[in-house]
This record gives C-alpha cells, sequence and structure tokens, in this order.
C-alpha cells in the first residue's frame, strides 16, 4: 500500500528515524514508546527521551512506515493501553533502499583506500 | 520491591501538566509509558531522582507532534487577518475619510514631534563643550545709589584673572570683549573689504575654557600674540575661499591706518547651540588691564579644577570683590552661572546674544501635547460619527455570530492601520519641514538621528496607546442591541 499523501511528511528517513524503524523490526511483535527506547540504550548506548522516541514514531507513522494499534493495559501502566508498532511494506522498503544505498557506497569504495588508512594526522 | 503503595504514583502536577498539553488521543500510551517508566526508575532509583527523571521525560513531551493544537488560537489569528483586510477594504472605499483621517491626525503628530525636537535643541544649549559642568559665568549686577539692582553681565577686566591668581578652584578663566556695535572692515585684499561684527577679543587661555574644535592651525597657541587671529570656516571660506589659511594675512583697515593680523588657526563654525558665536577671534589690544576693576565691559568665564564645586566657592566671591575695590563700588552683587543655564534662564542686561525662555519651553511643550491630543480627540471624534454609518455592516457581522469583543477588534485594527499611517505621513512631513526649515534652525536636524527617533517612537506610542484604549468605548455603546 502507498503512504496515504496527504498525511506524508516527505519521505526522507533521519538517521534517528532510522534507528527506531530497525528497533521497531527487531522488537517485533512488542514495540512500543517505552520498549524500544530501552532497546535504543541497550543496543547503542545513546541516551533519548521518550518523547523523543514518540515522536520519531509519530513522524514514522505520518511518513507510512510504521502502522500502529492499541494493545491491552497491564498493571505497571496502571492498567493504560499501549501503543504497538509494526513496519508496513513502505517502511522495508524505506529500510531497503537505505541498506542498498549504503552497500553499494561501500562496494564503491576501492580497496586502495582502505590500505595506508590515515589516524587522523595531517595529509602530508 | 519494597516501596510504599502510594509511591507508585508518579508526581501528580506533572501529569496535570502534562494532562492540560497534551492532545488528548496520544494521552493514553504516553501517561502508560511513562508511569511504566516510573514504577521501572523506582525499583534502582532513590524516590526523588525518579520524580525528578518523570518530570524530565514529562517536558521532554514538550513537542508539536504531542501538543494540543489550540484552535481558539488559530481562530483568533485568522480573525484579525480578517479584520485588518475588512480595515484596508474600508479605508479603500472610503478615500476621502481616510485621507482626512490621516492628514489631520498626521498633521498632530508631525507638530508634536517638531516642536518637541526643536525643545530638545533648546535645552542642549552650550552642552557641546567638554567639562561643560564646571564652566560658569561669573556677573555682577549694579546696584544704583537708590538701592536697585541691575542685572548685568559684565564684569570689569581685572576679575578673571584675579580669580585664577587668588583661587585655586578656578582652574582657568577667561574674558570676551565683544565688538560693542563696531564694524571692523577687514579684508585680505583691498578690493575685497567686508564690515564684521561678530568679532570677539578674548584671552589665550580661550580654549582652556571652551570646546571649540580646529579645522587648522594649534588654536590653542594662536591667540598669544597681538597681531594674531583666529577664523572660522566661514570666514575663511569668504576671504580666501579656502579653509587652510593659516599663515596668511588679514588687513584690518582703520580711518587712517591698516592693522594686519596673522591668521593663527582656523575653526568649524560656532555651533547654533552656543549663547555667543563669532566669527573672528584676536588677542585683547588694551593695555593695564590687571588692576582695571572699573569697567564693566568685559564677560568673565571660569573652568573649575576638578572636584571643585562652585557652592563652595560661590560665598566667597562677594568678600573678594569687595576686597578688591575702592568704597563706593560696595553695593555690587557679584555671583555665577552655569554655562549650561545662560541660554534659557538668562536675562541680564548686555547678554551676548537674545536668549531664550525656559518658561516658552515649558509653553511649547504643554502646546505640543495639546496638539496631540487634540488630534486624537478629533479622530475619535471623526471615527465616532462614522460608527453610525456602520450599522449594516455590523449587523451582518452580528449575524455571523461576531460578539462584542471581535466587534471592538475590528474597530481597534482600523484605528491601528490609520495610526500607522498617520505617523508614516508625520514622519515624512516632520522630516521635510526640518529639511526646508534648515536655515531657520541654522542646522540640520533629522528625525533619524538616533536621539530623535526616540522622541519620534515616544510620541508614536502615545498615539497608538492613546487612540488603542479609547476606541474600544464607541462599538460598545453605539451598536450591539439597539440595531433595528
Amino acid at each position: 500500500m502507498e503512504p496515504n499523501l496527504l498525511v506524508m511528511k516527505g519521505t526522507n528517513l533521519g538517521e534517528f528515524e532510522e534507528l527506531i524503524l530497525l528497533i521497531v523490526g527487531v522488537l517485533y511483535p512488542d514495540a512500543y514508546g517505552l520498549s524500544i527506547r530501552q532497546e535504543i540504550i541497550a543496543q547503542t548506548g545513546r541516551k533519548a527521551a521518550i518523547g523523543a522516541v514518540h515522536s520519531g514514531l509519530n513522524r514514522l507513522e505520518k511518513k507510512g512506515y510504521l502502522l500502529s494499534k492499541l494493545a491491552d493495559g497491564t498493571h505497571e501502566r496502571g492498567g493504560r493501553r499501549k501503543r504497538l508498532f509494526h513496519i508496513t511494506a513502505a517502511g522495508k522498503r524505506a529500510l531497503e533502499k537505505n541498506h542498498e544505498l549504503r552497500n553499494s557506497l561501500w562496494n564503491q569504495i576501492p580497496d586502495l583506500a582502505w590500505k595506508n588508512l590515515l589516524y587522523g594526522d595531517s595529509f602530508e | 520491591m519494597g516501596t510504599p503503595l502510594n509511591n507508585h504514583h508518579p508526581p501528580k502536577w506533572a501529569d496535570h501538566f502534562l494532562a492540560w498539553f497534551c492532545r488528548d488521543e496520544l494521552l493514553e500510551e504516553i501517561k502508560g509509558d511513562l508511569h511504566e517508566f516510573y514504577v521501572q526508575e523506582l525499583s534502582d532509583q532513590k524516590l526523588w531522582k525518579a520524580k525528578l527523571y518523570y518530570w524530565y521525560h514529562v517536558l521532554h513531551f514538550l513537542r508539536p507532534f504531542a501538543i494540543k493544537s489550540r484552535r481558539q488560537h488559530s481562530n483568533t489569528l485568522t480573525m484579525y487577518r480578517n479584520y485588518f483586510k475588512f480595515a484596508w477594504r474600508h479605508a479603500l472605499k472610503h478615500k476621502g475619510n481616510t485621507i482626512l483621517h490621516v492628514l489631520s491626525l498626521g498633521l498632530g503628530i508631525a507638530c508634536s514631534i517638531f516642536i518637541f525636537i526643536y525643545l530638545k535643541g533648546e535645552l542642549s544649549y552650550d552642552r557641546f563643550h567638554e567639562e561643560a559642568d564646571r564652566i560658569h559665568r561669573v556677573a555682577i549686577d549694579l546696584v544704583d545709589s537708590e538701592q536697585r539692582r541691575i542685572p548685568d553681565a559684565t564684569t570689569p577686566p581685572a576679575l578673571a584673572p584675579s580669580l585664577v591668581k587668588d583661587f585655586p578652584e578656578v582652574a582657568s578663566a577667561v574674558r570676551l570683549f565683544p565688538n560693542w556695535g563696531n564694524k571692523f572692515l577687514l579684508g585680505a585684499s583691498p578690493e575685497k573689504k567686508f564690515h564684521e561684527e561678530d568679532f570677539i577679543r578674548t584671552d589665550p587661555g580661550f580654549f582652556d575654557v571652551f570646546t571649540f574644535p580646529a579645522l587648522h592651525g594649534d588654536p590653542a597657541r594662536a591667540l598669544e600674540e597681538r597681531g594674531q587671529i583666529i577664523l572660522t570656516r566661514s570666514a575663511a571660506t569668504k576671504y580666501f575661499g579656502k579653509t587652510d589659511v593659516v599663515g596668511e594675512s588679514l588687513m584690518h583697515y582703520l580711518s587712517d591706518t591698516t592693522e594686519v593680523y596673522q591668521i593663527g588657526a582656523v575653526l568649524e563654525d560656532v555651533l547654533l547651540h552656543s549663547h555667543f558665536h563669532f566669527d573672528f577671534l584676536a588677542a585683547i589690544p588694551f593695555e593695564n588691564l590687571e588692576q582695571n576693576w572699573g569697567w564693566y565691559n568685559y564677560y568673565t568665564y571660569i573652568k573649575l579644577a576638578p572636584g571643585a564645586k562652585m557652592a563652595s566657592l560661590e560665598p566667597k566671591l562677594q568678600p573678594y570683590f569687595e576686597s578688591q575695590l575702592e568704597e563706593r563700588d560696595y553695593y555690587n552683587i557679584i555671583y555665577s552661572q552655569p554655562v549650561t543655564d545662560i541660554h534659557l534662564r538668562s536675562h541680564l542686561k548686555w547678554e551676548l546674544e537674545p536668549n531664550g525662555d525656559i518658561a516658552n519651553v515649558y509653553i511649547l511643550a504643554l502646546l505640543a501635547l495639546f496638539v496631540l491630543f487634540m488630534s486624537c480627540l478629533n479622530y475619535l471624534n471623526l471615527k465616532i460619527a462614522e460608527v453610525s454609518k456602520k450599522y449594516r455592516e455590523v449587523g451582518v457581522r452580528k449575524v455571523f455570530g461576531a460578539n462584542k469583543g471581535s466587534l471592538i477588534g475590528q474597530f481597534m485594527v482600523e484605528t491601528l492601520l490609520i495610526s500607522f499611517f498617520a505617523l508614516l505621513f508625520a514622519s515624512l512631513l516632520a522630516e521635510g519641514l526640518f529639511r526646508q526649515l534648515r536655515d531657520v534652525l541654522g542646522r540640520d536636524i533629522s528625525i533619524l538621528d538616533p536621539e530623535n527617533l526616540v522622541a519620534f517612537l515616544l510620541i508614536g506610542l502615545v498615539v497608538v496607546g492613546w487612540e488603542y484604549w479609547p476606541d474600544s468605548i464607541p462599538p460598545s455603546t453605539c451598536l450591539p442591541s439597539k440595531l433595528h
């Protein structure tokens, strides 16, 4: 299904968005705001506010890369329901595109470039 | 977990705050996540830290995606855009009225801008001298045989040198000896002669007291000898066609002989806002003045030493003066005036030039305020008269659900629009006046000078503020519920 053009914010996938999208896939089928945040911290070590994760999820859903539904509430949540996220076909394609682009660029780097690697010294 | 049950509840105020700003449809999942987070934190953090983190994450939801869109807010914006559109159309539709409003209001504003900036000039007299607050004029009032005190600005020639000699508080003093009605026939060549009146004889210490910027030469050393003279820029241009004339000579044609002056320095023209003006300065040509306490034809100016107070010097003047005199002169009264006060507050006999009057300053300021007030009232009056013509428009607005507030808003926007254009017109008019009256005012004034801009903006604020406030009256008194 094509993402709804009216709610699309533009199909560019930001770096943090890509991370969230990948984590949603990793956590399938139990990806929701807090678990995604914990996974980000666990996997990358970078701090992210819950609000930042929610904001990213919100954008991804608007772009059509994610779908969500409300699941049942639990005791720790004071009986409140959580919103579970799934990757859409468009989301998968966006990830693939990024992946392919990266691979393609990676493969184009000549082997020679990896010889005589510089370690932050000057070019000379 | 070991924590009491009531601690499972996160900070109440954070939750209230969240509920206040967060979109309703997102509130449940967000609050759920936050609570779950809080419970996790409680298990391995101190209570206050968990609460702090909770607050931190709540505040992190202050992002556009989560914040309630305030429908009311955007509606207000739209309404104001609409008011503006209608005000603009109304202004264009009633061109005659609009022009009348803008002109009448603008004229009043221009008038007050002009007066205020003129007054600012009156108040700035003689402040261009360096350390002007240390410069004073010493005057001696004459007391006649019938004990009448006759104010007099002039003093004997011995006064200035004696004051410097005998009072450490007086850093420097200078005498001015104006032309006293004489005309000086000066010329660079016999073919080019002019009668001059703005010719002042003075002491070499002139520039120790006063500040007049030099164009060429060293003015401080240009009065040391008898035959030297200092010109202003315009005098130099008049006689030589150029300003760099130091070292050239200027002839003073007397009836039988010719004196030759060497030009020692050229000064900038004396600013308008000085209580005396001159084109030529030369040394005093008379002898034996240092003991002369009998002639009253010199003006005495002193500059106090740094830190010295005129208030402490003033009481010493009268005894000192009397000690220098023979008995018959005892009655005369000596006193001082700050140089910056001379233009507006000194009305002695034999002033160097006609002075202004502080009373006029107050009167003009009041006048300006009054004109401003009148033009605002006049505008208000015209506007109220116009209201009756707007019943139809207001009626239609009411049918579409306009409340009192929005009707008032409409009027306010119209007023602001007119005021804005009036202000624009007024500034152009005042600027034009300043340019046209350059010769009368004696200098270039522009609204765009920073300090004038401040005055201008103040007036603008007064007008707009004034218009804004009382204009809320007409629609509420004339309009609602009284429509047929």
